[in-house]
């Protein structure tokens, strides 16, 4: 079974999420409450894939997609930037940032099951 | 005429005879030989006629079944789309029922008044699809109005608030709730009501039947389009939850306070 870090301030989001991901069966989810533990979950679970908020206290999501991408030991993991924030210029800075794909709030489970698909299906 | 033309013309004669005959035989020979094949030809043609007979049958018979396969493949994939479709519909079902168990879940395991209020603001952020979000509540003996949380939207908004005057007013007087939808359209009542302009939804926030507060939601986050079923169900359920969890919570810190190793035994 794959392994998902979800990172997410809220925790209306990450228990959606994580519902959304369970019910699936196909994927065992981890969960951190910010970026920093986000990054250090990432590091020490090495998970497949990671779903994360881009607004989120002490560090935003696009920073955390940056650190990921700058450590050797996890600059390989896709990585879906979830934002309230649709517009086409928060999208470029999440690509710019090293992210995979995007999702927008609120996050629809079966959109993101099939973006969790094609990453690492 | 002398003997030696005389046999010379004979011989002639019994030369042509000859040579004439051995023309007829082989003209007989060939005539026969092209009958024959004649007749093998006919034979083959006959047979190959059949044949392509047969062979139209088989064809028309394959065109029937190729049709019969096409109709058969149009039904299936009707219903496969069909079952997708219902698919679709199940992941969307549950997906709803999940956000519904989230939120009640949420709003019942928070543990004082603020992080319900957290807890309403991520709901409407993260399950509605706004960033735009005021809580208000109501004061019953009073009729005061006091603004509980404003997310997104300037507290001083809903400072001419007026039970019973206007969408947010009439939800807290009457407990009558307002989701905007297409034919809701604009209506110049409502403009004239400062607190009321680009309002979404508001609903009253009820305890035991009584209604203690509203929820008013804004503008949208660009990319939802408008409220759906769900998100009415949603607000359906906070009205009828976020009240509740707001009066418990509130209640709490004296149920823990009066309780047996709580912050009252000292």
């Amino acid at each position: 079974m794959k392994k998902i870090l979800l990172v997410d301030d809220s925790k209306v989001a990450l228990l959606s999420e994580r519902l959304v991901l369970e019910r699936s069966g196909l994927y065992k989810v981890v969960v951190a409450a910010d970026g920093d533990e986000g990054l250090e979950l990432a590091s020490a679970e090495m998970p497949d894939l990671i779903v994360m908020d881009v607004i989120m206290p002490t560090m935003t999501g696009f920073e955390v997609c940056r650190a990921l991408r700058a450590n050797p030991q996890t600059r390989h993991i896709p990585v879906v930037l979830v934002t309230t924030r649709g517009e086409p210029c928060n999208v470029e800075e999440g690509y710019e940032s090293g992210c995979n794909d995007y999702a927008t709030k609120p996050v629809d489970g079966p959109e993101l099951l099939r973006k969790i698909e094609n990453l690492i299906g | 005429m002398d003997v030696d033309s005389e046999k010379a013309r004979f011989d002639f004669v019994r030369r042509v005879q000859r040579e004439t005959r051995v023309c007829i035989d082989r003209a007989i020979r060939e005539s026969d030989r092209l009958r024959a094949l004649l007749e093998s030809s006919e034979f083959e043609r006959d047979r190959l006629e059949k044949q392509l007979a047969a062979a139209c049958d088989e064809r028309d018979l394959l065109g029937q079944e190729v049709d019969r396969l096409r109709s058969s493949l149009r039904a299936m994939e009707a219903e496969n789309e069909a079952m997708l479709e219902g698919y679709a519909n199940f992941e969307a079902q549950t997906t709803n029922l999940a956000n519904l168990y989230v939120a009640t879940y949420r709003l019942h395991g928070a543990g004082d008044r603020d992080e319900v209020l957290d807890v309403i603001e991520e709901i409407v952020a993260n399950l509605i699809g706004s960033e735009e979000v005021a809580v208000l509540g109501l004061d019953p003996a009073t009729a005061r109005v006091s603004v509980l949380r404003a997310a997104g939207v300037d507290p001083s908004t809903f400072e001419g608030v007026v039970p019973g005057v206007g969408r947010i007013g009439r939800a807290l007087a009457f407990g009558q709730a307002f989701v905007r939808s297409e034919e809701s359209g604009t209506d110049a009542a409502a403009m004239a009501i400062s607190e009321d302009r680009g309002l979404s939804a508001c609903i009253p926030l009820r305890v035991c039947g009584g209604v203690v507060g509203a929820l008013a939601i804004y503008g949208l986050l660009p990319q939802k389009p408008g409220l759906e079923p769900i998100d009415h169900e949603l607000l359906a359920l906070l009205g009828e939850q976020a009240g509740v969890a707001l009066y418990t919570a509130s209640m709490l810190p004296d149920v823990i306070h009066a309780a047996p190793g709580g912050g009252g035994a000292g």
